[in-house]
């Protein structure tokens, strides 16, 4: 019998190194702080840490330049899809990252996040849609649920005065600069672990030089939403992806940086597809092949 | 007397061809230092070009009357230069992309007038609370509102007082001639690096749309350090840029900080102008195209036998008050000439403390007042400006020119002049000469083109002392 | 509470000397929301009711080291990543 020399346990999880050690300030439950541990690994496993310089918002995730050890560029309200374009333009070999929420995003930002995506900047937009603005009060959104209750659509919102909620993703997923669309939420592990690999795929869209890429994280807002954490989730699984479904939504990557000006028909010189493949909602089981062969069918 | 023709590189069209990398660029410096070439250059092209050359890596803009020029140039000869053009989607989208590649640390110019500039303000109030520099110039139309395409000088207010939310200010710059735009824009730089700013440089419809002789002369300010930049968090600690302090213990200090700064830029960086200010008895204060209009105006005055004068503030903010109030000891009113309906005599009568009448000739919604108006105001100044007032200061007043006039230096020298660098400006006595002289020929004033090596009276605006 | 060791793995390895737990828990960071207890599919997560942490939270603790699988079901839900978790430690090779 051979002598067995005690091994250590193998770790098959550790708190990402990017990461600082503060506490954050998000209420117990939040998917920001999911999204921002995903952020975490997802930079850290591709080494891409000391090369980030990322956007901040303004909402609840303003302080995440205390939680994230990266380069930070705070941004006005809305602003930071250009802020991150006067970066990504004038620093070549930095990964810029943009950190928003739907308040952020698809109020206030709507001309800033459409004509990034438009210019195809080769930037990396993390976009958390909790349906609600949290760091204020719990006001309603752009993309508040018909019928949801918020601070200020106290009988629920409706369509006739306050319209629908907005499907930014979807639209943006039209624009030939957008290489990677797609959106995942927080609701469950097993959605967790597949809007990390979009937050990757996303990542590699820059590194590659194929575009703008977006992932759309459904997340929950327990206190906004006046529930505990864990019934916040059966709603953000449940109800809210009715309205705004899971999925790989474009997925134009691999088609690298087109070279010189577009063709005189206008498309991108690589772009077989302009409408890509978000003409349907039907969303791809979340893998990136899926969406491919969709595409390509 | 002859010319040669002016031989403008400067394509007129907007559609010429941009040379490719590698190629001689579209716009040529050729000429020599001693006889730097002159053209023909309209004003938002030449400070688009003086820009460049003093080393902007980025500029972001919107199209908007009167301005167009200046992103058009930039959209031109930016690329050929390996640098960043963006035409952004809005003025929003423009000083957004500022912040963020002044972040970066690059030298970043944006431009816009004055519906623009109003959307700009969220930005500059971050930028000035984020300490970040860039260079913001307005090209100042009628407002308010959409307002008109002509030019104004009713943006004062907004420049000089914040123009943004929160306690802060920004230098601002006021060119009177294209010559002088393009070497306040290297100031400007250098202002904004040096105290870690957001700059502007108020100019107005006039000096862009116009066209003037401008030497082809360029400074490029030095690049400070810049340890906050963010470059990516490789092997140091990670860099935060922002404006948010939320303990209020902490945004006191913050802004503690920064009114430090403000005052330390008061101290040194007031720039002006005056002519004929040794014996003058009325003062007419005017900046920018004001002040070219004032300054014919004070020729035609002195000449019907009022000892007129003429004080130009270059810098609007650090305002040049302790000049002015100096001024108000010897004279015996002030005119205060603005294309607005009166933003900066505001700022002259808080300067002067009531010790001087002072009177207010103005014209807006984008009319430009002329000399004779200007002339005729004086002349209202002189008979009515309250004659025992006058009678008490006519018992005070001392013989001839008053002793201490030594004191009132006409300019600060800019605090990083090369020696032996002459300012480009051409404002001088003889600015209105006729537009034909454009080249450079041996005249009694010396070889080097009008106006050069002659020190009037209260010498020329940015000769070296 | 005593700790069960792991059941020997193929091959008749001897089970190891020094207890050891799947998960680490930075009781200090946990701000109770429950989320790894509803997502741990053996249930062997719950918030402890007699321990107030730093924060003012009941943080969650391991109630059967026994029963967990590694999973990391818990890791992968957490907002505020307070678990380390670790899979049964294999022998060195030979």
């Amino acid at each position: 019998m051979s002598a067995l020399a005690p091994a250590a346990p193998r770790v098959i999880y550790r708190r990402p190194e990017l990461l600082t050690d503060v506490s954050t300030r998000y209420c117990p439950g939040c998917g920001h702080g999911v999204v921002h541990r995903l952020v975490a690994e997802v930079l850290g496993e591709l080494g891409l840490g000391p090369r980030t310089i990322a956007v901040a918002p303004v909402g609840c995730s303003v302080f995440a330049y205390e939680y994230l050890a990266l380069d930070w560029c705070e941004a006005p309200h809305g602003r930071a899809p250009a802020v991150a374009t006067g970066i990504r333009r004038v620093r070549p070999d930095a990964f810029v990252l943009t950190y928003q929420g739907d308040g952020d995003l698809a109020a206030i930002g709507t001309g800033e996040i459409i004509h990034a995506a438009a210019r195809g900047e080769l930037i990396t937009a993390i976009f958390v849609n909790n349906g609600i603005y949290g760091m204020t009060g719990g006001q309603m959104a752009p993309t508040t649920l018909l019928g949801q209750r918020t601070t200020s659509s106290p009988t629920g919102r409706d369509a006739r005065d306050a319209g629908y909620p907005v499907p930014m993703t979807e639209m943006l997923a039209v624009l030939p600069g957008v290489a990677f669309a797609g959106r995942g939420s927080t609701a469950d592990p097993s959605s967790i672990g597949k809007t990390k690999s979009m937050i990757r795929k996303a990542c590699e869209a820059q590194l590659h030089g194929d575009g703008f890429a977006i992932v759309e994280v459904l997340s929950n807002c327990p206190v906004g939403w006046g529930m505990t954490a864990p019934e916040s989730i059966v709603h953000l699984r449940d109800v809210v992806t009715r309205t705004y479904p899971l999925g790989v939504l474009v997925d134009r990557t691999g088609r690298g940086r087109a070279q010189g000006p577009e063709a005189p028909d206008g498309t991108a010189p690589a772009d077989a597809d302009p409408a890509g493949a978000s003409s349907s909602a039907t969303p791809a089981a979340g893998s990136g092949d899926a969406a491919h062969a969709a595409k390509e069918a | 007397m002859t010319t040669a023709p002016v031989d403008t590189t400067a394509p007129a069209s907007p559609t010429s061809p941009v040379a490719a990398p590698g190629e001689a660029p579209s716009f040529s410096l050729a000429g020599t230092p001693e006889f730097p070439r002159r053209v023909l250059m309209k004003g938002n092209e030449a400070i688009a070009e003086a820009a460049i050359q003093a080393g902007c890596d980025a500029y972001f803009g919107y199209p908007i009357t009167p301005q167009a020029e200046l992103l058009e140039w930039m959209a031109r000869r930016m690329p050929e230069e390996g640098r960043t053009f963006i035409q952004a989607e809005s003025e929003l989208g423009a000083i957004n992309m500022a912040l963020g590649a002044a972040a970066a640390g690059a030298r970043v110019l944006v431009s816009s007038s004055s519906p623009g500039i109003s959307l700009m303000a969220e930005a500059m109030s971050y930028m000035a609370g984020s300490e970040v520099p860039m260079v913001l110039i307005n090209v100042m139309r009628g407002g308010p509102g959409l307002g008109s395409i002509q030019p104004s000088q009713s943006d004062y207010f907004q420049a000089v007082k914040g123009h943004g939310h929160g306690d802060y200010r920004v230098p601002v710059l006021a060119p009177s001639s294209i010559g002088e735009a393009m070497e306040l824009v290297a100031t400007a730089f250098e202002l904004a690096e040096r105290y870690r700013t957001p700059a502007m440089i108020l100019a107005d419809g006039i000096l862009g749309q116009a066209m003037e002789p401008v030497e082809l002369r360029f400074r490029t300010p030095e690049r400070v350090e810049a340890p906050w930049a963010l470059t990516g968090a490789d092997g140091r600690p990670p860099r935060v840029i922002r404006s948010l302090h939320l303990q209020p213990e902490d945004l006191e200090e913050h802004n503690l900080h920064l009114q430090e700064k403000y005052h330390a830029i008061s101290e040194r960086e007031v720039r002006w102008a005056g002519e004929r200010l040794d014996d003058a008895e009325l003062v007419v204060v005017a900046y920018g195209i004001a002040a070219r209009v004032a300054r014919t105006a004070v020729a035609r005055a002195r000449a019907s036998g009022i000892r007129a004068g003429l004080f130009r503030p270059i810098s609007l903010w650090p305002f040049p008050s302790e000049q002015l109030a100096e001024l108000a000891g010897r004279v015996r009113g002030m005119l205060v000439v603005e294309l607005s309906a009166g933003q900066m005599v505001e700022d002259v009568r808080l300067a002067v403390e009531g010790r001087v009448p002072v009177a207010f000739d103005g014209r807006t919604g984008g009319m430009v007042p002329s000399p004779d108006e200007v002339v005729e105001a004086l002349r209202e100044l002189d008979a009515t400006g309250l004659s025992a007032r006058r009678s008490r200061r006519a018992r005070r007043r001392q013989p001839g020119p008053v002793s201490g006039a030594e004191h009132l230096h006409p300019h600060r020298p800019l605090p990083e002049a090369e020696s032996g660098h002459e300012a480009l400006s051409i404002f001088g006595d003889d600015a209105w000469m006729p537009l034909w002289y454009t080249v450079p020929v041996p005249t009694r004033h010396g070889h080097d083109g009008p106006g050069r090596g002659r020190r009037g009276p209260a010498g020329r605006a940015g000769g070296k002392r | 509470m005593t700790l069960s060791l792991p059941a020997p793995s193929r091959g008749g390895h001897a089970p190891f000397p020094v207890p050891w737990s799947p998960l680490a828990i930075e009781t200090d960071r946990c701000k109770g929301c429950e989320l790894c207890v509803t997502a741990c599919p053996k249930a062997c997560l719950a918030l402890d009711p007699g321990t107030v942490n730093r924060l003012g939270y009941h943080p969650v603790q391991l109630t059967d080291a026994a029963a967990c699988t590694s999973c990391a079901f818990c890791a992968r839900v957490c907002p505020d990543a307070v678990f380390t978790v670790y899979a049964a430690p294999k022998e060195a090779a030979r």
